[in-house]
């Protein structure tokens, strides 16, 4: 199926220019070769280290794609003002993104997220607005701070910016290395995976490209099977904090026609890969960083997909280092 | 002896045997990190600075030290094998980095190795260094001497861990690939400082490979100064009392050979105390990189402008990243910043 052929919410040409939008602010980061998961897994494995990216993960991409173009999109709202619900690397992205736009911006988090995360924000620019631990407490503060200030809300992972911006990793990638055969890249609400897999086959069809989730959270890999959109349980436990939410309608579509997998890993799987990538490869991930790495260690997935020939260079996205280190000493 | 410095045949070889080894990494240089967000010294990024690190931690066993292994080794190879039935045997003296590099070379270059190590090194050297099935004997810091004496007096052939023309020759290999990965000269380098093996061998490949105007500085901690005192009183000098958490920039005193290549081609040493060393581990951990103190000096020396005539390309080598994430925990309490 060709990737230009269906009405997705955004095109390759959308990612394109996104990649001119964000270039002049975000790094290339390198594309390191593993020698030791190479080994293990008998490919050649490359790691595109967002974890090394400004703001520590690789949402920065996406949410100046959105912040920049504000006024193209919402030419009757006002554009000084951003605001989005979040704890996680979107929020502190966010911040940035639209710091460096001259715009201010509100991020709704949770009481109970953690103090580095609040800092992060507010190091950046924005403005923390606390909310409960609850998904009601957080939509239901973020409509409050809408109706006070105004302001453009920011998604994510279903915002068609946002998504674009997130795809210009392929780009990257296969500038980078164009023998790259396959792609790997964690799953949460499906905003850089759909963006990587629109890229990435408009640039080379024949490219795979693999969505990666934890076994208590896959909701992507329950679509993928059921033929329709599933959410996943109410409040996965999961040590990959940062891929708990499910795909949304944005995403699902292009997930549904062009991700040609999707591998679970355990929680097990997932620390073991968290601790080899600290202890080998010299580079701090967080948790959800492991999930790419634990499915393409994975047996199953080697024997399916890698034993022929057209599986050979394999990039598995690290897309964030924002980890409160004290948290992983429990399990490491 | 005494002014021995590498001659050019001796750089060269020591790059051809490091790139010829399967077991030395071509380590990435990380280029223009101040847009990852790193805050590197308070001199503003409008006079053109930018600095590129060396990812020396991404090394074969976690460290820079294996390319200097392994050019000792492969002249040891040359040298006729006494007794040719039994593996030929080898002793050094190390707890850290060397050690590990060390005993993993004697796996791999089939030698029989003894590590000696003082009884202060904790249970986690010794147990790193057996697992490559490496001998450990562990005795008093001041008895480690006597002890290697001893060992080669009953056949052993005794590698330095730093004070070492070929180990040297094995490390110029980092300032010649920075210039390669680069792809022009750089203006400043900053390389951490033990016993100076790693400076010496940096140094004379940048200066082997035409970077005559590049200014080269040595960072050791203030507590474990070494380098810095040789420097001073122009001959290589003994410290007893040095010390520091960044335990391998600390031996008790700087090398002959070392000290000779520092006072030919560095610039000057500068030091850092423990909190400097520490927000530096911290801010590289923050930003995705996974450093041991003793691989952040270099840093901390420019993030706290500690470094004079800090402009143009900068390269920071970064040296190591053997240290878990809960000594690195332990480590980020004493930050200064």
């Amino acid at each position: 199926m060709a990737a230009s052929s269906r009405a997705y919410c955004i095109s390759y040409a959308d990612i394109k220019a996104a990649y001119e939008v964000v270039r002049p602010h975000v790094h290339m980061t390198p594309l390191m070769q593993c020698s030791s998961i190479s080994k293990l897994t008998g490919k050649n494995i490359f790691l595109k280290t967002e974890n090394l990216q400004r703001t520590g993960s690789f949402k920065i991409r996406g949410a100046l794609n959105a912040v920049e173009r504000l006024k193209e999109d919402h030419s009757n709202s006002n554009t000084s003002c951003v605001i989005t619900h979040s704890s996680g690397n979107h929020g502190q992205a966010l911040a940035l993104a639209a710091n460096l736009c001259g715009v201010d911006s509100y991020i709704v988090m949770p009481e109970t997220a953690p103090l580095c995360k609040k800092e992060a924000v507010k190091g950046y620019g924005g403005n923390v607005v606390e909310c409960l631990n609850s998904e009601k407490s957080r939509e239901e503060v973020a409509n409050q701070v809408m109706k006070d200030k105004g302001g453009v809300f920011i998604h994510a992972s279903q915002n068609p910016r946002v998504i674009a911006g997130q795809g210009t990793i392929a780009i990257e990638i296969l500038a980078a290395n164009p023998d790259i055969d396959a792609i790997i890249a964690p799953v949460g609400g499906g905003g850089m995976i759909s963006g990587i897999v629109l890229a990435a086959k408009s640039i080379k069809p024949s490219i795979k490209v693999y969505g990666a989730e934890p076994e208590e959270a896959k909701s992507c890999y329950t679509s993928k099977k059921l033929g329709k959109r599933t959410g996943n349980p109410q409040t996965p436990v999961t040590v990959a904090d940062g891929v708990k939410v499910s795909i949304g309608e944005n995403t699902w579509p292009i997930i549904r026609d062009l991700l040609d997998d999707v591998i679970t890993v355990s929680e097990d799987e997932i620390k073991a890969a968290t601790k080899l990538v600290y202890e080998r490869a010299k580079l701090v991930i967080e948790p959800t960083s492991g999930v790419g790495i634990a499915a393409v260690m994975k047996k199953s997935f080697m024997d399916l997909h890698g034993n022929g020939e057209e599986v050979k260079n394999v990039a598995v996205v690290l897309c964030g280092g924002n980890c409160d280190l004290k948290n992983m000493l429990e399990w490491y | 002896m005494a002014d021995r410095l590498l001659t050019c045949e001796e750089i060269d070889e020591g790059k051809r045997i490091v790139e010829s080894s399967p077991d030395c990494l071509l380590t990435p240089l990380l280029k223009d990190v101040h847009l990852l967000g790193m805050q590197v010294g308070g001199a503003s990024d409008g006079d053109g600075r930018k600095v590129h690190l060396k990812l020396e931690n991404m090394q074969t066993t976690g460290s820079f030290k294996i390319r200097g292994v392994t050019s000792q080794m492969t002249h040891l190879n040359k040298q006729e094998n006494n007794d040719k039935e039994k593996k030929r045997k080898v002793v050094t003296m190390s707890a850290g980095n060397y050690g590990k590099a060390f005993a993993f070379a004697c796996r791999k270059h089939q030698l029989d190795g003894t590590v000696a190590m003082p009884t202060t090194a904790p249970e986690s050297r010794e147990k790193i260094i057996k697992e490559f099935g490496c001998n450990v004997v562990r005795v008093p810091s001041h008895d480690l001497l006597k002890k290697v004496e001893e060992l080669q007096a009953e056949g052993s052939t005794f590698l330095h861990p730093f004070d070492d023309i070929n180990i040297i020759a094995g490390y110029a290999s980092v300032g010649m690939e920075m210039v390669e990965q680069l792809g022009r000269k750089p203006d400043v380098v900053v390389v951490c400082c033990g016993g100076g093996g790693f400076l010496a061998g940096v140094s004379a490949g940048l200066r082997r490979i035409g970077c005559t105007d590049t200014k080269i500085y040595g960072v050791e901690p203030e507590t474990a100064n070494s380098m810095q005192r040789s420097k001073q009183q122009n001959s290589a000098c003994q410290m007893p009392k040095a010390h520091s958490f960044a335990a391998g920039l600390a031996p008790q005193f700087a090398g002959t050979i070392c000290y000779n290549h520092v006072r030919a081609y560095v610039e000057d040493i500068v030091v850092v105390d423990e909190g400097q060393i520490a927000s530096a581990t911290r801010h590289l951990c923050e930003r995705g990189l996974f450093v041991e103190p003793s691989g952040a000096a270099a840093f901390a020396a420019v993030m706290f402008d500690k470094v004079a005539h800090i402009g143009g390309d900068v390269v920071i080598i970064i040296t190591g990243g053997n240290v878990s994430p809960s000594e690195l925990a332990h480590v980020f309490e004493k930050a200064s910043s």
